[in-house]
């Protein structure tokens, strides 16, 4: 692991108006290492989220991803190009196909060349989607849906991976590729954040905890010690 | 690690998208059947009130009279819509893929932008084309110069409108502002109005009060007109500087909100659910409140709902100043045109509106019945009824004092002081109690009456007309009964027949109306 963590967050807060969505987060993910960030619905998970990807201004505190700040928007073009983000709900254009969302994705982040539809195909085919790359959205399941905003976020080069409920609307065999291939990016010195519910499947991916509630840490810390505090239960986590 | 520069990667991704689109959205024979096809319907249910605008005519002096007033509130709801979605706006698509690229993010707002001014141009030369139709002797009447100014005028001012949007939607700054003087915008098109209707002078106050009134000097006969004219456009070429300015310095962050409200309203939209729509639009707006504590929650019961309806009054005054200009404007129509049928359906109708503003706290208890049923430990039909006291007793307040003022000033005589103690409680109740009925549906299409609609033939004026009356029979009763309450009672007036008389045939009517409503209300269950 090197000294310099591939994803900073510092005293991160965020209000909207008199409401606090998201006290003081702090945190460090360094190569190949992978943090979940678990609480109940409305704990600050997706502002934790937002924050870090550069959707919403934060009202205090900073995000620095491989060394660039993401915060004020103008400058954060080189933290942008090393985030993936995969969001809690898959949105997709209904008309472009499976294919050409990957497509669209590479061109905005640079990636051209002759290979591109060789590596489209590869994501695809990793994802068990390579049958469906000419459907359109309307015909895909919520399941495929998410797998095709996953394809998205893989499609690019990235070296921070950050996914907000990942596992929302995948079936078993799903999660068990998903896992697998969130394993791969950590063994190649992806840094990940997932904010997940299902704490069965952080288990042995994600190396540390850290527990929000109310837009606060409560506890954070090596993921099974955490978890398997009463923290972890208090906090209404399954 | 990436190629190209942030502007190339974005131009990309924007080439990409519109030539993949272009390819798909050719027109079809399919599409010209859907535009003719809903055109001939649009026509058939348009053609009788478009015949008879054109046939009547607008004279340029109702016209500079009215224009200002109405121009102003134009403005301000181009104004308010950027407080919760403005002219550039992207779907959750774009923001979960395109934003959050190493891109130049103007290169996607620049061109919306561009069209959405262009949108605006274009609706100000349709308003002033057909002002220019309207107005009494058609364009030959005006002039080919006086044509070409109002034209330039009014693109000026869509531009401008278009352009202030924009720069409410892409400032919280600006949005606040806009939140918090629409209530004096408003009542300042209300003076703007009232003034015009003064005078000559009042009138050139109205026409120069700002761009909404220079746009219409071409119409007037005022001198000055080509100085209007220029005016109007330095203005708008001012906005559009402004607005211009504002495209590099905004974030994501306007959009993901306007993106998600665009999503929730268009998924309410889909099922047909009218409540949720209103509540996604409400989320987007967070109301400039009152932050007033109240009297202490009441001690008994029964004065729960008064107490929480009187809070919910004062801490959202928007709501309550909208319903009393309703509740005046209807007691000023029903009175300066007695006996007439629009001006009886106009009353009842603004009455009906301001009955349904005040009754929010009631649709809050609908939109979760368990809660309101536990919280306020009593059956549905009482929690309803509780709600309809403190509304009733507002409306009837304020048309008290507007019928009051009106003799005073002596726009009526004081003969319509009978009606405060007679007929305003019934009529007042029975707007209220229909609100209140209408609002249990909870703004959505229930199976039962979803089957009913598409179960009925829309072309048969049989079929129509039970379309119309299952969407919305509370409104319609509301307005026939009232509103024939107000004939019986403005006709005598009109026609010096016995007022005593007819008053006492109004009273009983409405009460009659009132009395039908309560039994209804009283048989309401909780709502599914």
């Amino acid at each position: 692991m090197s000294a310099e963590p591939l994803l900073m967050v510092r005293d991160l807060s965020r209000r909207y108006g008199d409401f606090a969505a998201l006290r003081g987060l702090g945190l460090d993910i360094g190569v190949g290492e992978c943090v979940a960030l678990v609480g109940r619905n409305g704990s600050g998970k997706t502002t934790a989220v937002r924050l870090i990807a550069g959707l919403l201004e934060p009202s205090a505190g900073s995000v620095v991803v491989a060394g660039a700040a993401m915060h004020p928007h103008s400058d954060s073009l080189v933290a942008r190009a090393a985030l993936a983000v995969v969001p809690d709900t898959p949105s997709l254009y209904e008309d472009l196909s499976v294919a050409e969302h990957l497509e669209l994705v590479a061109l905005a982040h640079g990636v051209a060349g002759d290979d591109l539809g060789e590596r489209i195909a590869e994501v695809l085919s990793r994802l068990g989607l390579g049958e469906r790359r000419d459907s359109y959205p309307g015909a895909l399941s919520r399941g495929m849906r998410q797998k095709v905003s996953l394809g998205c976020a893989l499609i690019r080069p990235y070296r921070v991976l950050v996914l907000d409920e990942p596992v929302v609307g995948l079936d078993p065999e799903s999660q068990r590729t998903l896992r697998e291939l969130l394993l791969e990016a950590k063994r190649a010195g992806i840094a990940v954040m997932l904010t997940t519910h299902q704490l069965g499947f952080a288990c042995g991916l994600a190396d540390r905890a850290v527990v929000l509630a109310d837009g606060e840490v409560i506890a954070h810390g090596p993921y099974e010690l955490v978890i398997n505090d009463h923290v972890g239960r208090e906090a209404g986590l399954s | 690690m990436i190629a190209g520069t942030e502007v190339e990667r974005a131009r990309a991704a924007r080439a990409f998208l519109g030539a993949r689109r272009a390819t798909r959205l050719r027109i079809s024979a399919y599409h010209v059947y859907v535009v003719v096809l809903f055109g001939a319907l649009g026509w058939l249910f348009l053609k009788g009130a478009i015949l008879s605008a054109f046939a009547g005519g607008l004279s340029a002096h109702r016209l500079a009279m009215l224009g200002p007033a109405v121009l102003l509130l134009v403005v301000l709801a181009a104004l308010r819509f950027g407080t919760w979605q403005g002219p550039v706006s992207f779907s959750m698509s774009d923001v979960g893929l395109l934003l959050i690229a190493p891109v130049a993010m103007e290169e996607f707002t620049r061109p919306k932008l561009l069209h959405a001014l262009g949108f605006g141009a274009a609706a100000g030369v349709l308003v002033a084309g057909l002002l220019v139709l309207l107005v009494a002797g058609g364009p030959g009447a005006l002039g080919l110069w006086h044509i070409v100014g109002a034209v330039g005028s009014l693109a000026g001012l869509g531009t401008g409108c278009v352009a202030a949007s924009w720069i409410v939607e892409s400032s919280q700054r600006a949005a606040r502002i806009v939140r918090r003087a629409s209530l004096l915008v408003t009542v300042l098109a209300v003076g703007l109005l009232v003034a015009a209707s003064t005078g000559a002078l009042g009138l050139s106050v109205a026409l120069w009060s700002g761009p909404w009134g220079w746009a219409l000097a071409p119409f007037a006969s005022t001198a000055a007109w080509p100085v209007a004219v220029p005016a109007s456009a330095a203005f708008a070429m001012l906005l559009i500087v402004l607005a211009w300015r504002r495209l590099a310095s905004t974030t994501p962050e306007v959009f993901v909100a306007r993106a998600e409200t665009r999503s929730s309203l268009a998924g309410a939209a889909f099922a047909l659910d009218y409540r949720s729509a209103v509540l996604a639009r409400r989320a987007a707006v967070p109301r400039p409140g009152v932050r007033w504590r109240g009297p202490r929650h009441p001690q008994r019961r029964q004065f729960v709902v008064l107490w929480r309806d009187g809070l919910a009054m004062v801490r959202d005054p928007y709501r309550f100043v909208s319903a009393a200009l309703l509740c005046a404007g209807a007691t000023v129509e029903a009175l300066t045109h007695p006996g007439r049928v629009a001006a009886a359906i106009l009353a009842t109708g603004a009455l009906y509106c301001a009955a349904s503003l005040l009754c929010e706290p009631l649709r809050i208890d609908v939109d979760d019945p368990a809660r309101a049923e536990r919280l306020l430990s009593r059956r549905f039909s009482r929690v309803l009824i509780a709600h309809c006291v403190l509304p009733t007793a507002a409306l009837v307040s304020l048309a008290s004092a507007t019928i009051v003022a009106m003799v005073l000033a002596g726009a009526v005589s004081t003969a319509a002081l009978v009606s405060i103690p007679t007929v305003l409680l019934p009529i007042a109740a029975a707007a209220v109690l229909a609100a209140a009925l209408s609002t249990r549906r909870g703004g959505r299409i229930n199976e039962r009456l979803l089957t009913t609609m598409l179960g009925s033939d829309a072309m048969s004026p049989a079929g129509a007309t039970l379309i119309v009356i299952s969407l919305a029979p509370w409104v319609l009763f509301s307005i026939a009964a009232n509103g024939a309450s107000l004939l019986i009672i403005g006709h005598a007036a009109a026609h010096h027949h016995s007022l005593l008389s007819a008053s006492v045939l109004g009273l009983a009517l409405s009460s009659a109306v009132a009395t039908c409503l309560l039994a209804a209300a009283r048989q309401t269950h909780r709502p599914e």
